[in-house]
């Protein structure tokens, strides 16, 4: 009976542990690899590139859309090196040239964020998330994760917990919507 | 006494020679410091130069679409027979299908690139691959140099581009030397010499044949003194010359003097500096240039307009000749270089037209400038302005916006008027909904005529173009917690009424007086019915359809009278453009852009302008919106683009005012938003016709031009809307009987639940419907109590609980009544 007791009070905390360390082994290890300025695999560590699904096979764009998915490669290049001025150039240009593209706008609202502009970062992310289409499930989870962090940052844990439940709609294996959900806390007093 | 006398006169000769000293003394400091100060103060008035968007080149891209030679040639690159052997050189065989261009630099910011020699390999019409002929490297893309627009000129429009020494090839520099200063090192201002020989040969031919001024003499007499011809003015120039000389280097001299000496006209504007002079007469920049053109150039100083090739080949082969021979005989050149420079033929240079290629653009880029930088500094320091203009857009604006007006006054002569200031006007803006860039700005038909831009400046009212203001507060009502909520398929009952206010009453009608009863929303805007439109702002209210205007981007004042919904407030154009722009990127406010960037002469980046975004409308309502646009394309008001060949997804509205002074068409594909006006500055009527008719046509010419070359793109629902097939004429589900079905956009949960049963056999006909409503059950919605339901009985989803009355004396006719109270 205590042992009962005891394992019912414990478990809740042991998953949050369990979900942690998933969250920063997955974080270690990066999702993607891309192409950089060279054409070469670039190689794994960088902030931008760790936690983006790919971008579609360029043979399914159309002219300017490939155009448009090399600015971008380059600018997620720039800001995984942290400059972000030129990062931001890159971004837009690939909006510019492809302006239903989601990824540009994905890749600002991840920028805006890193710099402090949550309200930026979350109408650019409402772009992408409007361009990206329903089958589109990996960038739709990221999305929607990235919102869920910049509300969960500025303290709107309601909010936050809505878009982390909306990313494990798109992609119920997301380890950060997991784990941010599991932290948490049960009441949205935030 | 002869003693006296000697020793007077030597006191009095020297303090004669003392005062001589002292005097000499002070004015030589005089001229010393005025010639050091203001030669080393000494700034170039350079023009700041207004560029265009570069053109980007890469695979895929057709070649017509983007009319490459076109923008080539508006480029100053001239096409070659041979292989390009200097920048700004293009060969093109469209037997195989290959065009090898020398791009020149590109000093956009954040995209500079050298000078690049580059293949581009066509298929049918499209690049195919895009190769760097360095290299022999593929590329993804690439984009030639940024078009100049025009530049800012001071009062003396003067053309200069600064070169540093270093930039100029050691033979101009000679062939320089040869036509102007043999002795240039050799001498310390002033050319004895010179002097001498030049004297004799004048006295010997018994007119100025020959001068005697150095190089540093020229720049003196350039830089500090008059050009008149006295004997004062020369002594002056010599002793500044000498000064000069002593203070700076021959180096240093000799660079002031290649930016500094005049080489022609160009029309109006002057020619100063051997870069610009390059550029003018040959198309080339200096390192480019051969021997001959170099031996030109140097040539020409003595008189440029004299020997100008463009003006005077023979004259100016003549001179070339001349100079060609003097440096070999200065051993600067071997004579077969000599024989070969004085041989080269002189090329029949195409000179592009200087002028201001978006005059209108440019005024307006202009007034916002001068908010941060005093005209001076626009004048005379140099900047680049890098704008978001598209100078292929802008063209085809323009020549649309002419040959359209010209077909309207030919097909209706009634619209011509004989002198040209009263003459039909049109302007255009076009605008990428998801950047703000203004792409593409006209703001009247001739600016040589009128310099009034009617895109920023001029007030109208823009009729039915401010009705989807009235459409999209209705639609966010429920958004709002309002009660009473609209959807696509609400009905609303087009009949006279009258509404009052304040005192007053105010009646809408519909064009020629023709009313339909009750249509549904998408149908009262498609037809654009006045008194449908009215009935909702009445059930809307004044003050959130207000703010909905605000929030879209009107910044004009909009009075709170019932006729501001039929678009009676007066706006401009480009409110217009940024209203729609927000529809078309749904719901993200996006400020118009017309600068890019600044930087100063050396490139270093002034201002940048970033993309900023805020989210005004929802995205549902902004779809839904867009959708009900989409119909007015379809079968409404802008059906007439679809017969004139535009074929893409668009939505668009027209709008005419109730006297016909103003013709609207407004539409956007999704990456692309155009606004088109026509009317009279002097507010005469455009005889009966309406958007429709005079705006819509110039619309769809630009707009056919303008997205060629693209893939056609579809408006995609968000998320939180839902399509469903319903029928046409009541708005509900579609069955396989009904003959008119269409696609209805509904916020998730709002959807018609009940089937159409008009269509079924046995059922009542549509016509039928008018006179014997149907009281349904509520369909299913959100937000909705079931007792809500069954007390009122709705129709579809027009279902104001409450009477909604105006905040204005009461009156009966305020009240809005449930639609079966209205027969």
């Amino acid at each position: 009976m205590v042992a009962a007791l005891l394992i019912r009070l414990i478990r809740p905390l042991l998953v949050r542990i369990v979900l942690c360390l998933i969250f920063l082994w997955a974080n270690g290890n990066p999702i993607v690899y891309a192409e950089n300025e060279d054409g070469r695999l670039a190689s794994p560590g960088s902030v931008a590139e760790q936690a983006s699904p790919l971008v579609p096979a360029p043979l399914r764009l159309s002219p300017q859309e490939r155009v448009a998915l090399r600015f971008l490669e380059q600018g997620r290049t720039a800001f995984g090196r942290e400059h972000f001025a030129r990062a931001r150039i890159l971004f837009e240009r690939a909006i510019e040239v492809a302006p239903l593209q989601p990824y540009g706008y994905y890749f600002l609202g991840r920028m805006t964020f890193a710099q402090g502009d949550a309200n930026q970062a979350l109408t650019f992310l409402l772009k992408a998330e409007l361009l990206l289409t329903q089958d589109n499930v990996d960038w739709l989870g990221e999305t929607t994760c990235l919102q869920g962090a910049i509300h969960e940052d500025a303290g709107d844990y309601a909010a936050a917990r809505l878009h982390y439940q909306r990313c494990l709609e798109f992609s119920p294996q997301n380890l950060r919507a997991l784990s941010a959900l599991a932290r948490l806390p049960e009441d949205d007093a935030g | 006494m002869q003693r006296i006398f000697w020793g007077i006169i030597g006191i009095v000769f020297i303090g004669l020679l003392a005062t001589g000293s002292v005097l000499g003394w002070q004015f030589y400091h005089k001229l010393e410091h005025e010639v050091v100060t203001r030669f080393s103060d000494h700034r170039w008035e350079v023009p700041s130069k207004i560029y265009a968007q570069p053109v980007l080149l890469y695979p895929g891209l057709s070649i017509a679409d983007v009319d490459l030679f076109a923008q080539l040639e508006r480029l100053d690159y001239q096409r070659v027979e041979k292989n390009i052997r200097a920048r700004g050189d293009y060969w093109y065989d469209s037997e195989i299908g290959e065009i090898h261009i020398f791009l020149r630099e590109s000093n956009y910011p954040g995209r500079q690139r050298p000078a690049r020699q580059i293949a581009l390999y066509l298929e049918k019409g499209h690049i195919e691959r895009v190769v760097d002929l360095d290299d022999g490297t593929g590329l993804l893309f690439i984009e030639t140099e940024p078009e100049i627009i025009t530049r800012f000129y001071a009062q003396a429009w003067e053309e200069r581009r600064i070169v540093k020494f270093y930039e100029v090839p050691s033979l101009l520099v000679k062939a320089l030397l040869a036509a102007e200063d043999q002795r240039f090192f050799e001498h310390k201002g002033v050319d004895l010499w010179r002097v001498v020989g030049a004297g004799w040969a004048n006295v010997v031919a018994g007119r100025t044949v020959q001068g005697g001024s150095t190089l540093t003499q020229q720049l003196i007499k350039n830089f500090f003194l008059s050009q008149e011809r006295t004997l004062r003015r020369k002594l002056v120039e010599v002793c500044m010359a000498v000064i000069l000389e002593n203070h700076y280097s021959k180096l240093q001299i000799l660079e002031n003097y290649l930016n500094e000496i005049y080489l022609g006209q160009r029309g109006a504007k002057s020619i100063f500096g051997i870069w610009e002079a390059a550029r003018f007469y040959f198309g080339k920049e200096p390192r480019d240039l051969t021997l001959g053109e170099m031996a030109l150039l140097a040539g020409m100083i003595k008189a440029p307009n004299r020997y100008a090739p463009n003006r005077h080949p023979e004259r100016a082969i003549q001179r070339r000749s001349q100079i060609v021979r003097r440096m070999a005989q200065l051993g600067d050149i071997t004579a077969e270089e000599a024989q070969a420079a004085a041989q080269e033929t002189l090329g029949q240079r195409k000179i592009p037209l200087e002028k201001n290629k978006a005059p209108y653009f440019v005024d307006f880029l202009r007034k916002e400038l001068e908010k941060s930088y005093p005209a001076g500094i626009l004048t005379k320091a140099g900047l680049n302005i890098f704008t978001a203009l598209d100078m292929r857009l802008q063209h085809i604006a323009r020549d649309v916006i002419q040959k359209e007006l010209v077909e309207l006054e030919t097909k209706h002569p009634k619209l011509q008027r004989e002198t040209p200031e009263e003459r039909l006007q049109a302007c255009l803006v076009a605008i990428q909904p998801q950047t703000g860039r203004v792409l593409a700005l006209v703001g009247g038909r001739d600016y040589q005529v009128s310099q009034f831009n009617r895109v920023t400046q001029a007030h109208r009212q823009p009729g039915s173009v401010f009705k989807p203001v009235v459409y999209l507060a209705a639609l966010e009502r429920e958004r709002n917690h309002k009660d009473g909520w609209f959807l696509p398929t609400s009905l609303i009952n087009d009949t006279q009424f009258t509404w009052f206010y304040e005192d007053k009453e105010w009646s809408p009608r519909n064009y020629k007086d023709k009313y339909f009863g009750m249509v549904t929303l998408r149908k009262a805007l498609a037809k654009s019915l006045n008194a449908a439109t009215a009935r909702i702002a009445l059930e809307v209210g004044l003050e959130p359809i207000r703010d909905t205007a605000l929030r879209l981007g009107f910044t004009s004042s909009l009075p709170a009278y019932p006729s501001l919904v039929l678009g009676a407030a007066e706006v401009t154009p480009l409110e217009v453009a940024q209203a729609y722009s927000t529809l078309a990127n749904q719901g993200i406010f996006t400020a118009p852009t017309t600068i890019k960037w600044i930087t100063n002469p050396d490139g270093e980046p002034l201002k940048q302008s970033i993309l900023a975004v805020e989210q005004r409308i929802h995205p549902d309502d902004a779809y839904v919106l867009t959708h009900l646009l989409e119909g007015v394309m379809a079968h409404g008001s802008g059906v007439r683009a679809r017969g004139l060949g535009f074929r893409r997804p668009a939505a668009g509205k027209t709008g005419t005012t109730n006297d016909y002074s103003d013709a609207w068409f407004v539409g956007y594909t999704p990456e692309l938003l155009t606004v088109v006006w026509v009317g009279f500055d002097q507010h005469a009527p455009l005889l009966k016709l309406g958007g429709a008719q005079a705006a819509l046509p110039i619309w769809t010419e630009f707009m056919k031009r303008a997205t060629a070359g693209t893939p056609p793109t579809a408006f995609s629902p968000p998320p939180g809307i839902t399509l469903v097939a319903v029928d046409q004429e009541t708005g509900l589900r579609a069955t396989p009987s009904c003959p008119k079905v269409i696609q209805e956009a509904f916020p998730n949960g709002q959807e018609p639940i009940l089937s159409c049963p008009y269509h079924a056999p046995g059922s009542y006909a549509p016509g039928s419907m008018r006179r014997t409503p149907v009281r349904t059950t509520l369909p299913s919605r959100r937000h909705t109590s079931p007792q809500a339901a069954s007390e009122k009985g709705v129709f579809l989803s027009l279902r104001p609980p409450q009477p909604v009355v105006i905040e204005t004396p009461h009156h009966p006719s305020n009240r809005v009544k449930p639609w079966w109270q209205l027969f």
